[in-house]
């Protein structure tokens, strides 16, 4: 992807430019009154983010004795949240995108018991929830997915539904309470109500989120599964062929799809956006969703890029006809 | 024995000799890592929680998780790097926790909180401002602390190290584990959205931009 040479007004303000940044930086502002503007705009603004530092504070009284002192009793006596920490388990590092999918399924069958029965937030109900978790890690165990996970090291991606919406760009409700959401800039949430959408964003998040840019993502839970190839780890293929081990009907992403990504050099997280909606929803109200989008988004590069995306849904878009026949086949 | 019966015993040591006893589970050598890097630790979990409690938790949590995860340290990066991932991307996932506790809305203590519960452990300013720019430097931080809450995780992990760390390109690449350019992306985004989060709010409140 073509980098927006404005990209380099940081590097130049911050002083980490290298000669040849700083003659580009110099001519485009010699060039470019605008430029020359937004740039000392943003040395302005980036003074008033230094600004802004909160204050020094010192440690209180025992702070260091209570770390050797919980480490050495387990931690059993804190009160705090290192009492937590000690019980987290190592499994939680290693999540893949089978037991992403096998969460959801489960979460589907937990957002219809909770409909039924109430209040995830009961004794039972958790009980029940932190049952339905144990199971889908143990798919990592496996013997038929063995050599097929990846170590996400992400653990910030997983979010809730209320988080995101103060922040992502789209949102597009799923059934069962699932939502999927991305932010212009190609990050991909997963996320549900409740304490059952918390545990879904986290999860999801570790998969969809990952650093190595790999997206995975769901379409109607327990039924079919789009997974959109991003670099090498992961393909649809292989994450389909995952699920239908599992008894999950699944459909990899048509090549159709990650040929739109590149033609349109679009971060594939709004591709994976578009394209869910594609499924539930039809062409103009695809468009409609993304246009109301766009307009409550921030103006990023990328809107000229998602509106030549609208464009070409809005025209011949051959693939979705095949796609939804693919789906209706399963 | 008390603390500073071991910081005697280990303050002199380099700082691989007593990573290497502390991967030995020696709890007085890391009694001494803790010593040196306590304050920093603190602070970057004031940095991304404002709240000093919340700090003081964190940076505990963050110290266990790092008593228990040296054995798999290497030293492919500097500890300080390491320990800094760490301390990063726990503050985070606490900072995820408390939006999701809070129904999404943003947790951020003011700074008048922080001073009059933990008036004992704030450095006071020592430059005194009249009543008008004590405010605005108030408002200031507080607006900005809100904005940078609605960051994207990688967006506000970067504003804070840059701004308030002051840490140079390549630690920030180190700690995130990215390339430079991607971090110069990343700043530069996030920059621009907290600026335009900023206008937005100013624009609501009818102030001038």
């Amino acid at each position: 992807m073509k980098k927006d040479p404005r990209e380099l007004f940081s590097l130049y303000l911050d002083d980490q430019a290298g000669p040849e940044e700083r003659r580009k930086v110099e001519e485009i502002i010699r060039r470019d009154p605008e430029a020359r503007r937004e740039l000392e705009n943003l040395r302005e603004f980036s003074g008033l983010i230094n600004a802004s530092a909160p204050p020094l504070v010192q440690l209180p009284p025992g702070f260091r004795e209570k770390i050797i002192h919980d480490l050495r009793t387990g931690g059993t006596g804190s009160g705090g949240g290192i009492g937590k920490l000690l019980h987290l388990k190592a499994t939680q590092y290693w999540l893949t995108g089978a037991v992403l999918i096998s969460l959801i399924g489960s979460l589907v069958y937990m957002d219809r018991k909770r409909n039924q029965a109430g209040d995830l937030g009961q004794p039972a109900a958790q009980e029940e929830l932190a049952m339905e978790l144990k199971e889908v890690e143990l798919v990592h165990d496996r013997p038929e997915f063995k050599g097929m996970f990846t170590e996400f090291p992400g653990e910030n991606s997983g979010v809730n539904l209320d988080d995101i919406q103060s922040h992502a760009d789209y949102t597009i409700e799923q059934p069962a309470g699932i939502s999927v959401s991305s932010s212009l800039e190609g990050e991909v949430y997963v996320s549900g109500k409740g304490e059952a959408g918390k545990k879904a964003g986290r999860f999801a998040g570790k998969a969809a989120g990952a650093s190595a840019g790999e997206i995975l993502s769901s379409v109607e839970p327990a039924r079919v599964t789009l997974g959109l190839e991003s670099q090498d780890k992961w393909s649809s293929q292989s994450i389909a062929q995952a699920y239908q081990t599992q008894g999950v009907q699944a459909a990899a992403a048509p090549a159709e799809i990650l040929q739109l990504a590149k033609q349109y050099n679009l971060n594939p997280g709004l591709l994976v956006a578009a394209t869910l909606m594609a499924t539930d929803y039809d062409l103009p109200e695809i468009s409609r969703r993304l246009r109301a989008g766009l307009n409550a988004s921030f103006g990023q590069p990328e809107e000229d890029r998602l509106l030549s995306l609208i464009t070409a849904l809005e025209g011949q878009a051959s693939w979705l006809p095949r796609w939804k026949r693919i789906l209706k086949e399963r | 024995m008390d603390s500073q019966t071991l910081e005697k015993n280990y303050e002199k040591l380099a700082e691989p000799e007593i990573i290497s006893a502390c991967q030995g589970g020696d709890l007085e050598a890391f009694n001494e890592l803790i010593r040196r890097y306590e304050k920093r630790v603190l602070n970057t979990a004031f940095r991304y929680l404002r709240d000093y409690q919340e700090a003081v938790d964190a940076s505990q949590e963050i110290f266990i998780k790092v008593f228990r995860k040296l054995g798999g340290f290497q030293g492919k990066s500097s500890f300080s790097t390491w320990l800094y991932r760490v301390a990063n991307n726990h503050c985070l996932n606490v900072h995820q926790k408390h939006q999701q506790a809070y129904g999404g809305r943003s947790r951020m203590l003011s700074l008048d909180a922080a001073r009059e519960d933990n008036a004992e452990y704030v450095f006071s300013d020592s430059k005194i401002s009249p009543p008008d720019a004590v405010y605005d430097r108030k408002k200031l931080e507080q607006d900005m602390a809100a904005a940078i809450a609605r960051l994207p995780d990688n967006q506000r992990q970067v504003i804070i190290l840059r701004h308030y760390e002051n840490l140079r390109y390549e630690q920030i690449a180190g700690i995130m584990e990215q390339p430079i350019t991607t971090i110069c992306s990343c700043l530069h985004r996030a920059r621009q959205r907290l600026k335009n989060i900023l206008e937005k709010k100013a624009g609501r409140e009818g102030r001038p931009k």
